[in-house]
């Protein structure tokens, strides 16, 4: 048994402002949910997209909507929006969660396939990539893209790559290009000098400029010693000539300077005198009239007059110590030239220096300068440092150059190393990457074509059964869609069609409204196909509204066809002669459950109803205690006139021509012809029995005694009528059902009127069924 | 494995993808189950290719000598 909906239970969703139950009849496959324009239709089939896909269904569509505001009903809160979902013996119940739908049950609900308006419109008549996002979820195959598209973005990474090691390599070679330009552009090219160039011996080189650089730094000792033994001298000179002076000061104070016994006298005196017991006379001579007073006085005086020879004593000895260091360092610094002259020496004498060379030193000239032991400090020896240093000095600007020349070398051959390094190793990258780079486009090439041709062929098979379902519904109109993937677009869906014997026509440009309509439908039921399991639910929202009678008809005939592919087919409409063609019996009505939607209130809410076969209405009518006559005889005479209808119709039997083509019953029963009447006959195949045969002839004849009741008592105001008996009234209900059963086959609810064989009409039924005989109308 | 549509068009691709060599034999022998599962990234196709075309450029290099 098929994973049908048995009940759909709304709770303060979209219209349903009162708890409201559908019921479904599983055993039937299909239900046709009837209504009028705003009486629940949507919020039904919305209510399945909820639970079975969790979409806010057809509120998304709208634009300036919040869907999670608007799929909850008018005083209700969000928290008590449910909807619940019957299926199987199980269900589901979908809520809104933090304001996103959230489904709760077992398993999966039934996989609901659902077709709003909307979405015929866009798969027909918007842009190729819109049409493509409808299809979409249909043909793509979510894995095999994300594949294919990491391929992308790593082919994308690689010409990055790729274009990173070009990009390199050009600029080692530009450096490189430079550089032998600068050198004067010799040989075949930069990148053999380069190559040439980079075999340079730097170990060499580096030993070579460091060679000039430590000849630099003797220099520069020798010359910083002999300019510091020029300053020490200097320094020396000065100091002699103090102190030559200062001797003179004291010289000139000499007489002085022998009484320093004296100074040192009467500086004891000073000390002594105070302490003296007889101050009244002169401690050296005893003499009265000296006062000790006054000897302090006059010794304090003479001291004073000596203080000068003090002082400059002083000096003289400062001096003189000042002189002694500055010998003490003249002659260090001598020493220090001869030491530094001497290091010099040594480098020069063993030096192999072209700069050297050319000084052509007669050693000869400077014996001291060379030997083992440290020669002495002496003024001829200074002499002889000096003019070697002074000698060697003319080297010293070429070794410089020299220096500075091997360094700059040093460093371009170095950058010469380099850019031939990255040249080469750019060159083998960029080689490998357009290596792989190749490898992964053919590896997308395969996957594109595969994909392309998954995605051609089921489009090709869509196509097909698209102008096959299309054809049922403009049978020998010609209307032929193919559809298509633009090559050179990604996500785009092409159509062309064919009509009036033009090929290759755009359909939208072509086709009328309704045909865009229907068309749009037929895509979608051979998707739903197509991509069909054994619980495919497909749902219809008022999908077809602007085709005329006779194409509604054919439109439904075959959703009733197409119903056998899906586990369930739910068609909602507000199309009422959809609902009444299965209420006379002009459709398969036992396949189909009626659903019959009242007009909506805010009080009541949705309000679902069954609708009942005009027969069965017919039956419960009559049957009813007391029954009611003008119910009863107004029943009966619509639906005869609606089965006479439909035979007449069958026949084509000739009734007078009127401008509103509407007919009396009386009309109807006389238009059976003379041979027509008694040929007529039912034949029903009983399993395990012979064929059970009713004329229908005696049938009509039956019922045509009784019509006159049906005006008498079920169209107007008629006090003659009150005589009719019961019993006439309820056998005439009678005869009517009794039509309708011999002409109305029990096992599909459908008149016999499909000629299948050739040899007679036929019902509904898939195999055996109901016959109606003859074919032709023999009058 | 289950025949789905995916997995048959990843078998279809590492069909051709053997008929020209473009993969060794053992990648290609995973690599039905991983375009299945779309869980490639773009550093797993760059190493996928990077060992083909290595592997092949060692295969060379041994008949060479
Ligand atoms: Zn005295
Ligand atoms: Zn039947």
């Amino acid at each position: 048994m098929p994973k049908r909906i048995e009940r759909l239970s709304l709770t303060g969703f979209r219209g349903a402002s009162t708890a409201v139950d559908i019921p479904f009849d599983a055993s039937k496959p299909i239900a046709l949910v009837f209504g009028e324009n705003g009486t629940g239709k949507s919020s039904i089939i919305d209510a399945i997209d909820f639970v079975c896909n969790k979409q806010y269904g057809s509120v998304e569509d709208r634009s300036g909507t919040t869907p999670k505001e608007h799929i909850v009903a008018l005083k209700f809160a969000s928290k008590d929006l449910r909807v619940a979902l019957q299926a199987d013996g199980q269900t589901w119940v979908g809520k809104l969660d933090k304001g996103s739908p959230s489904v709760s049950g077992t398993g999966n609900p039934p996989r609901a396939i659902i077709l709003r308006r909307s979405h015929i419109l866009k798969v027909i008549d918007d842009q190729p990539a819109n049409r493509y996002k409808v299809v979409q979820p249909f043909i793509a195959l979510p894995c095999i893209d994300s594949s294919e598209k990491s391929l992308r973005d790593c082919i994308l990474l690689l010409e990055k790559d790729l274009d990173r090691a070009a990009h390199a390599k050009v600029q080692a070679e530009k450096s490189l290009s430079d550089s032998w330009a600068a050198e004067g552009s010799h040989g075949t090219g930069f990148l053999v000098w380069a190559k040439e160039r980079s075999q340079g011996d730097a170990v060499a080189m580096k030993a070579s400029a460091a060679h000039a650089k430590e000849f630099q730094t003797y220099h520069e000792k020798a010359q910083s010693t002999v300019d510091a033994m020029g300053n020490s001298i200097k320094a020396r000179i000065d100091a002699d000539g103090k102190l030559q002076k200062a001797e003179q000061a004291v010289k000139d104070l000499d007489q002085a300077a022998q009484e320093s016994d004296l100074i040192d006298l009467l500086t004891q005196a000073q000390k002594y005198l105070p302490k003296y017991s007889h101050p009244d006379e002169c401690p050296l001579c005893e003499r009265p009239g000296i006062t000790v007073a006054a000897l302090l006085a006059r010794i304090t005086a003479r001291l004073s007059a000596m203080n000068r020879t003090i002082l400059l004593k002083k000096e003289l000895d400062s001096i003189r110590k000042m002189q002694h260091s500055a010998v003490v360092i003249a002659e260090t610094d001598r020493a220090g030239v001869i030491q530094s002259v001497r290091s010099l020496a040594g480098a020069l004498s063993k030096s192999n220096l072209a700069e050297v060379m050319t000084l052509r030193l007669d050693w000869s000239q400077y014996p001291n300068m060379r030997t083992e032991a440290a020669p002495p400090v002496n003024d001829e020896i200074v002499r002889e440092a000096q003019k070697l240093q002074l000698a060697a000095k003319a080297s010293l600007a070429s070794i410089r150059i020299k220096h500075d020349t091997e360094v700059r070398a040093l460093n371009q051959l170095g950058m010469i190393q380099r850019a031939v390094k990255e040249v080469e190793e750019n060159t083998k990258k960029a080689l490998d990457l357009e290596k792989n780079c190749k490898r992964a486009q053919a590896i997308l090439t395969i996957i594109e074509k595969h994909r392309k041709e998954y995605v051609d062929g089921i489009l090709t098979g869509i196509s097909t059964e698209v102008g096959n379902l299309c054809e049922k519904i403009h049978p020998g109109e010609g209307i032929k869609v193919r559809f298509f993937l633009d090559s050179k677009k990604r996500g785009s869906l092409e159509s062309l069609g064919e009509f009036g014997g033009e090929k290759d026509i755009l359909p939208q440009a072509y086709y009328s409204e309704s045909h865009l309509d229907t068309l749009g439908v037929c895509v979608f039921l051979a998707l739903a196909k197509q991509f069909r399991d054994e619980n495919t639910v497909v749902v219809l929202d008022d999908v077809v509204t602007s085709v005329d009678a006779p194409h509604m008809e054919r439109f439904m005939a075959m959703l009733m066809d197409e119903a056998a592919h899906f586990s369930q087919l739910i068609v909602a409409t507000h199309y009422r002669p959809w609902l009444e063609r299965f209420r006379h019996a002009r459709g398969p009505s036992a396949n189909v459950q009626l659903i019959h939607l009242a007009p909506w209130t805010l009080a009541r809410g949705i309000r679902p109803g069954g609708a009942k076969l005009a027969v069965q209405e017919l039956r419960e009518a009559a049957a009813a205690v007391p029954f009611d006559r003008q119910v009863v005889a107004s029943k009966a005479g619509v639906f005869l006139e609606s089965l006479l209808d439909q035979l007449a119709l069958l026949y084509g039997c000739k009734v007078a021509r009127k401008a509103d083509p509407s007919y009396t019953l009386g009309e109807l029963l006389d238009c059976f012809g003379k041979k027509l009447r008694p040929a007529l006959k039912c034949i029903t195949n009983v399993a395990g029995g012979p064929p059970k045969e009713a004329p229908i002839g005696p049938m009509l004849d039956g019922v045509t005694a009784f019509t006159w009741i049906r005006n008498q008592l079920g169209a107007h105001w008629n006090p003659s009528g009150f005589d009719i008996p019961d019993a006439d009234v309820l056998k005439f209900a009678q005869k009517t059902i009794e039509l309708a059963e011999a002409l109305i086959c029990a096992k599909c609810g459908a008149l016999p009127i499909k000629n299948k064989t050739g040899t007679h009409w036929q019902c509904r039924c898939a195999g055996e069924g109901l016959r109606l005989y003859p074919l032709e109308n023999p009058d | 494995m289950e025949q789905n549509p995916g997995s048959l068009l990843a078998q279809k691709v590492v069909a051709d993808l053997r008929k020209e060599r473009l993969l060794s034999a053992k990648q290609l022998d995973e690599l039905t189950d991983k375009l299945v599962s779309g869980s490639l990234k773009a550093e797993d196709w760059h190493l996928i290719v990077e060992i083909a075309v290595e592997a092949e450029q060692a295969k060379k290099n041994a008949e060479a000598n």
